[in-house]
């Protein structure tokens, strides 16, 4: 685990960590039955086609799930996540790069701070758009 | 086509229509099968010894696991293939994507927790969009603990086309 970030040590416009994932057909599958999200056009190609998709896509709300993983990295063990909110603006195929990424919107009061978050293909389109609102932990709190 | 199609009038009817209250139970399982499907190895979601010495005093359930939520709704697949937010409501087309979801967070789960949720469709529209024309469902759920204590509140949209 990276050291825990203390509200002091973040500027607005500052980028935090991002993540990369790869999600594979099978990654899709472990994510059906762990979220009992069992709609066949996350990994039946034939079924995808047939939903006017190219091919099976990566399902939105894992997408949120990696979004808020970015967020509890970031944040540590001592921050809180308090409030996300996530657009789904385009699907994903399975077995390419995505990276996941956020960047400091704003410094409020009382160690709030707010963060734009993304996911974006390879070639730099964002499929998932949202911001979220973390608690850090204070110095001098 | 001669079948009868639901249309925005229909659904109107169907605003504040509430599921049946879910509950589900935040089993050591349910966490762990969760964080491997997502690859999220945060020892606070699993690692009691880790996380005795942080602010929450022993591990918590990712907040994240809530966008969950609305897929293993009991019943949420009987009407076929498509995961929906509130199960009594029918679905106008046959087609379902994920339009916008917001998550608050409130008191923290943790495994062995009971969550009982209650999700109300709140409203319906219609647009023209890429894909024809599409059905803008929008769902609000509130989820608390065994305690009764406010854990999750959300709002999410479907495109239903």
């Amino acid at each position: 685990m990276a050291q825990q970030v203390f509200y002091e040590d973040v500027a607005e416009g500052q980028e935090i960590p991002s993540l990369t994932k790869h999600c594979t057909r099978r990654q899709l599958v472990m994510w059906a039955g762990a979220s009992g999200d069992y709609y066949e056009i996350h990994y039946d190609t034939e079924f995808a086609r047939k939903n006017k998709l190219d091919n099976v896509v990566v399902h939105g709300r894992l997408k949120a799930s990696f979004l808020g993983q970015l967020l509890t990295d970031w944040i540590g063990p001592d921050g809180a996540v308090k409030k996300v909110s996530c657009r789904y603006k385009g699907t994903d195929p399975t077995d390419e790069d995505m990276r996941i990424r956020g960047k400091v919107a704003a410094k409020r009061e009382k160690g709030l701070v707010d963060v734009d978050i993304w996911t974006e293909r390879p070639d730099g389109s964002v499929t998932t758009q949202g911001t979220a609102t973390v608690e850090l932990p204070q110095h001098n709190a | 086509m001669t079948e009868e199609r639901l249309t925005f009038e229909d659904m109107q009817a169907y605003i504040g229509t509430s599921a049946p209250p879910h509950v589900l139970r935040l089993e050591h399982e349910v966490v762990r099968r969760y964080v491997e499907a997502v690859q999220d190895p945060n020892p606070l979601w699993l690692d009691e010894q880790f996380a005795k010495n942080t602010r929450y005093g022993g591990t918590i359930v990712p907040p994240h696991i809530f966008s969950t939520l609305m897929s293993i709704t009991p019943g949420s697949h009987e009407s076929g293939v498509i995961p929906v937010p509130v199960p009594n409501v029918p679905l106008p087309r046959d087609n379902v994507l994920e339009g916008e979801e917001t998550w608050e967070y409130f008191t923290p789960a943790r495994i062995g927790d009971v969550i009982t949720s209650t999700c109300t469709l709140t409203d319906v529209k219609v647009r023209e969009g890429r894909l024809g024309e599409m059905f803008i469902m929008v769902c609000e759920a509130e989820s608390v603990n065994q305690r009764g204590e406010l854990v999750c509140r959300s709002v999410n949209t479907i495109v239903n086309y």
